[in-house]
């Protein structure tokens, strides 16, 4: 069996939940072949990963940063570039490319948009960039035009764009878009792990060659592009139109996968509010092999606070820190450790998190641990487990605590809710009083924070196992030879 | 309980499509939330962002879920465009940062013109001892490397093996920086079997300058630039041996060729990193930064070349005041250029925002008018302003008889075509729209440093106005030749080896 496992941004490329995800996946599954086929921001980043055996063949898909995207396809011959570059003149593009963009531009911005017009849009354009220039066409005055004209029609007056935005969304566009000149891909089914564009090599890939197409969505891709757009730096228009791009992307992906395939229900809600058939979703939980994180003793010195993920506004750990000097207000003795890295272009928000610090004067109540190799042992170390995300799908922070044996205390964001039961505290996200608050309870009387371990334990272990996740992704992978 | 009644609990639908009576309709913060929203999900995504969940909306406003408050508020809610507020433009006006840029470059120029000075007293086997071994020592370190890493590459192995062949240039680098060391220790010591002991010791502060400067290029990773530093160097001073150019204008026109590259280097590593925003506008300005870098330092070359030239017979305070007028005229010019081009992309972005698209023809606004004829006026500024600098050099050092006519006339133009190539290379980077230029760039360093080094012969042959002519003909031909047998002939393996090692 050969899967062909489609990431964006992640796996093996940069690390986090989603790129655990996948090495657990992947690892888990040595009797499949895997192709990673992986959608990266530009060409110099690094593998992260020791790839396993048996991952046949990796191949990173850059968006930025490159010459040409003609070059980029390395099986083509130089004749055969030389014939795209040659028959991708203005005229081609008007009569074979322009109709379609037009129509996909339309649909994007349509009130109640369409997910089989997009579906067809998207494979019209492909059918058209794969055997062309993609720098070439977008080149094309009549393609510039054509988006300035659809776009003005049909902005909303609150998002009407300037001449810049145009500029501005187009060459992302063009980039996003470049995806589409890739040839489908070769494999028995193709596992897409964000409803973004690398779902579109899956839209493709199932239309050419018939190949099964699933998807799975961790966080959910697009209440994430609406967030990271939403900043003072984007301009109204830009925001609209990227963010119904996003959505036009995710219909057309969740129309032609056979299954969609949510870390939790919780992520169902979008999608089934993205026009997405109720009957192709089927959740699968991420799991924790149980032997990795064992349970140690409960500790019984200094009161502890533990968080274990990157350091990252999503996770909003500013609420964190603020949440410590409530606790701190009542237990000076107690201790934050967050442990994580600092990912590349997040530095400006960790100094942000220090000088917090330093304001509220926690510099020896809240320490940054950095990154970590041995996570069973860091949550061991802790009284509690502290997740104050903003935005989650089913994160193993809280599923390898439960695991660990220890209370967790989280926002009722994404899947967690899902995730503790009744084996853990809700909290609201950015609530640093909440969060204090239900730190204090549990400190206040242990045995019940111990007992609450426990119970979250047998609950991972009858909910959330690493042999309950691969058990349903290898009978996901049969139905494509059914 | 399991997962699904897990969720039950925060979900609990009721069913009602609308608030309930008697509970507020919208909380007063999400209305503001919902003013500059643009889309009744963008809404919903930020209002859970905000902590909203379905159950908070179901008790306190009465709505279904989310999705159904956030589609009721932005229904109702009167909207406000949100104009980007970009951050202030990256281009500074940073005096002390470009002084600092520009005094190791001046350092190294000046020196170099000493040193053809002194190169002169040797004969032609000597100088070929001192510049053809670290060459030699540079193509048996680099060339391996670069053959290992395109045998791993075409094994399959694209990625570990760039990084193994990065690797290997790492240390051939830093081995190279000692051969270049060795050899001139070396051809050191023919100068003292046969020559002054006064080359030995110019010998071996050249080497250690050269390594010093290899040094920082290969931390920057910018190889290729190093490689056309040693190139240039190498093929300039041979080639010139045999023409009737002195050797001490040589020396400094191919210090200009090594500062040259330096300088393109240093611009690059000034560029913004890679954005998804508006990458092109900003590049666009940013490319002209190379025509400044050529441009500036065309000049203090000419004026440096010329008290090189003549050290042993100029006043040494009249030296010292030169060179002083020149640093601090080529300070003056940068921070000029850099304030300059600062307006220049502020005033761009004016235009493209305040230009609607359906106010007029757009795209027209965009391609040729307004901010076309202002980035136009720009690069004229850059080459015309340069052409009049280095025009009244020339003229200087030919009236007051420091260089002969020939040889002032020839690094005249040597330095405009330099200015050319700079704008030209700027205008390749907006044509290709290149998300990072440093690859490209090498290559090109490469073609101008051989363009300058075939410059001398074609020059003593044709005379004066001939190597230059070329030498402008040379650079784009070359810059597109070379990308041309970069990305097609040389076959896709070596050049993603390429690509992912720099």
């Amino acid at each position: 069996m050969r899967v062909a496992l489609v990431t964006e941004g992640t796996y093996p490329f940069e690390r986090g939940g989603v790129a655990t995800w996948c090495e657990q996946l992947i690892t888990g599954l040595p009797d499949h072949e895997f192709d990673v086929v992986a959608i990266v921001a530009h060409p110099f980043q690094r593998v992260a990963y020791t790839l396993p055996a048996n991952v046949r063949k990796m191949r990173p898909v850059p968006l930025w940063g490159i010459l040409s995207y003609v070059d980029e396809r390395l099986d083509l011959t130089g004749k055969e570039r030389r014939s795209r570059r040659r028959r991708t003149d203005d005229a081609e593009v008007e009569t074979a490319f322009v109709p379609a963009w037009a129509r996909l531009t339309r649909e994007m911005l349509s009130d109640d948009p369409s997910p089989d017009e997009l579906l067809d849009t998207f494979l019209e354009l492909a059918d058209f960039l794969e055997s062309h220039d993609p720098d070439k066409t977008f080149a094309c005055r009549a393609v510039w035009q054509t988006f300035a004209d659809e776009w003005s029609a049909a902005a909303p007056a609150h998002a009407r764009p300037t001449l810049r935005d145009v500029i501005e969304v187009l060459h992302v566009l063009r980039r996003l878009l470049s995806v589409l000149a890739l040839p489908p891909l070769e494999a028995d089914i193709v596992h897409c792990t964000a409803a973004g564009v690398s779902s579109l090599l899956g839209i493709v890939t199932k239309a050419r060659n018939g190949t099964r197409f699933v998807l799975t969505e961790h966080g959910v891709f697009v209440r994430e592009a609406f967030i990271a757009q939403a900043k003072p730096s984007v301009s109204s228009a830009v925001r609209h139109l990227l963010g119904r791009f996003a959505v036009g992307t995710a219909m057309a992906a969740f129309k032609s996968a056979d299954e969609v395939l949510p870390v939790a229900e919780f992520n169902k809600r979008w999608e089934v509010a993205l026009a997405t058939d109720p009957a192709k979703i089927r959740v699968v939980y991420n799991g924790v092999d149980p032997v990795t994180h064992r349970p140690s003793p409960y500790p019984t010195g200094r009161p502890t606070l533990v968080s274990v993920g990157r350091i990252d506004p999503l996770k909003d750990l500013k609420t964190m820190i603020e949440a410590a000097a409530v606790v701190h207000a009542e237990r000076p003795d107690v201790l934050v450790d967050i442990y994580g890295p600092v990912p590349n272009g997040n530095e400006p928000y960790y100094h942000e998190l220090l000088e917090l610090r330093e304001k509220l004067g926690l510099e020896e109540t809240v320490r940054f641990m950095g990154p970590t190799t041995n996570v069973a042992a860091a949550y061991g170390t802790g009284h509690i487990v502290l997740v104050t995300s903003i935005s989650e799908g089913f994160p193993f922070a809280v599923v390898e605590a439960m695991m660990n044996a220890r209370p967790v205390v989280a926002t009722g964001i994404g899947g967690i809710p899902e995730a503790l039961g009744d084996t853990g505290l809700i909290v609201e996200a950015r609530s640093p009083d909440q969060v204090g608050l239900a730190c204090l309870g549990l400190l206040r009387d242990l045995e019940k924070a111990e007992q609450l371990g426990v119970d979250a334990r047998a609950r991972a272990l009858d909910n959330f196992t690493m042999a309950r996740f691969l058990f349903s992704y290898r009978q996901i992978y049969a139905r494509a030879r059914a | 309980m399991t997962p699904s009644e897990a969720l039950a609990r925060v979900v609990n639908l009721r069913g009602a499509d609308g608030p309930s009576p008697g509970l507020p309709t919208f909380d007063p913060e999400h209305e503001a939330l919902a003013e500059t929203a643009t889309d009744s999900l963008e809404l919903a995504a930020l209002l859970e962002a905000g902590g909203i969940t379905d159950r908070r909306v179901q008790e306190d406003y009465g709505y279904e879920n989310v999705f159904a408050y956030a589609r009721e508020l932005f229904a109702e809610t009167e909207r406000r465009a949100m104009v980007a507020v970009r951050p202030e433009s990256d281009i500074t006006f940073t005096p002390a940062r470009s002084t600092a840029r520009l005094a190791p470059i001046l350092t190294v120029l000046f020196l170099q013109a000493i040193l053809g000075d002194q190169l002169a007293n040797l004969s032609r086997g000597e100088l070929a001892a001192a510049l053809v071994i670290p060459m030699l020592g540079s193509a048996v370190v680099l060339a391996p490397a670069g053959y290992l890493g395109s045998r791993y590459v075409v094994c399959g192995y694209m990625r570990p093996g760039a990084v193994a062949a990065l690797r290997l240039l790492w240390v051939g680098t830093a081995l190279l920086a000692l051969a270049v060391v060795g050899g001139t220790i070396a051809a050191s010591g023919l100068g003292m079997l046969g020559s002054e002991w006064g080359f030995a010791t110019v010998g071996l502060v050249s080497a250690a300058l050269w390594a010093l400067v290899s040094l920082l290029l290969t931390l920057e990773k910018e190889l290729h630039v190093h490689g056309a530093v040693i190139a240039a160097l190498g093929v300039g001073i041979l080639v010139t041996s045999f023409t009737g150019v002195t050797v001490g204008t040589a020396a400094g026109a191919v210090a200009f060729a090594a500062c040259g590259t330096f300088a393109v280097a240093i611009a690059l590593l000034r560029s913004p990193p890679m954005s998804t925003r508006v990458p092109p506008l900003r590049r666009q300005m940013r490319s002209l930064f190379p025509a400044a870098f050529y441009g500036v330092l065309g000049p203090v070359i000419v004026l440096a070349d010329w008290p090189a030239a003549h050290l042993l017979d100029v006043d040494r305070t009249g030296l010292l005041a030169l060179t002083t007028a020149a640093t601090f005229a080529v300070v003056a010019a940068v921070l000029f250029y850099e304030l300059s081009l600062a307006r220049l992309q502020r005033s761009a972005e004016e235009v493209l925002a305040n230009t609607n698209v359906d106010s007029e023809d757009a795209l027209t606004a965009w391609t040729g008018s307004e901010l076309g004829l202002r980035r136009r006026v720009a690069v004229g500024g850059v080459v015309g302003v340069v052409a009049v600098v280095v025009g009244i050099a020339a003229l200087l050092a030919g009236y007051t008889g420091s260089l002969s006519w020939n040889d002032a006339g020839f690094l005249a133009m040597s330095v405009a075509g330099y200015a050319a190539v700079g704008v030209l290379h700027g205008e390749l980077l907006v044509l290709v729209w290149l998300g990072r230029p440093g690859p490209a760039v090498g290559i090109q360093a490469v073609v101008a440093a051989f363009a300058v080094g075939a410059s001398f012969p074609l020059t003593a042959v044709l005379g004066v106005w001939a190597g230059p002519a070329v030498f402008l003909f040379i650079c784009p031909v070359g810059i597109a030749l070379t990308r041309y047998v970069t990305t097609r002939a040389v076959g896709g393996g070596a050049y993603s080896f390429y690509r992912a090692a720099f």
